[in-house]
């Protein structure tokens, strides 16, 4: 599976496109499909299309949890 | 996989009588926010965006200062040669965003956090390859029951 990204040109220092292709066998269209229908709903694939919330949290050594 | 692979080169570089003035011109042609100075394929030190405001613009220095004047001589680097994790564990250490990049003592590269970044979604790539390579794993009756409504475990 190889990864292609670009950045965002709108000024922002972000990936704005995650192209991702998977190099297969000959795959009859059955088997395509299933494959597709697996990866489009695994935890990374959800993951990457809705990235999770995200917070910061800045604690002193040896005070935190 | 080694740092190689992964940095930008070459490296953005003015050399060391550049004038602070050139400097950011570069940095705007380059649209990047540091550059490397070197002499030939020696580095010499690095300059930042921030270097540029704080050491010159704010203190009313001379646009025309050369920046050998103002960059950080003293540049930690990686060899090309490294491993990648050993870059990733660099960085966590030393709170830098970019590091050049040597082979022997010429100037190669130079590898930023940016670089890194675009590396772990190749890295979540590989694991969504491992989900895909399971699938087509399945003998072909199985592959076709696995489009399912309900979510993917993996």
């Amino acid at each position: 599976m190889a990864a292609n990204c670009t950045m965002a040109t709108d000024g922002t220092a972000r990936v704005a496109t995650t192209a991702l292709r998977l190099t297969v066998p000959d795959l009859s269209p059955e088997r395509t499909a299933a494959l597709l229908a697996v990866v489009e709903r695994c935890t990374v694939h959800n993951t990457l299309e809705r990235p999770p919330e995200v917070t910061f949290d800045v604690v002193r050594e040896g005070t935190g949890p | 996989m080694k740092v190689s692979e992964y940095m930008m080169a070459p490296p953005v570089t003015v050399s060391p009588d550049t004038t602070v003035r050139q400097t950011a011109l570069r940095m705007e042609d380059a649209a990047v926010g540091s550059v490397l100075v070197a002499t030939g394929d020696r580095l010499q030190g690095i300059v930042t965006d921030r270097d540029l405001v704080v050491r010159c613009l704010a203190q009313g220095g001379d646009p025309d200062t050369a920046v050998s004047d103002l960059m950080s001589p003293s540049v930690a680097t990686l060899d090309a040669t490294d491993d990648v994790e050993a870059a990733y564990r660099t960085f966590r250490r030393a709170g830098v965003r970019r590091r050049p990049v040597l082979d022997g003592h010429r100037l190669v590269g130079v590898l930023t956090v940016d670089d890194l970044f675009l590396d772990v979604f190749q890295r979540l790539a590989d694991l969504l390859g491992s989900v895909a390579w399971s699938v087509l794993r399945d003998p072909p009756e199985l592959a076709a029951l696995r489009r399912p409504t309900a979510p993917a475990k993996g």
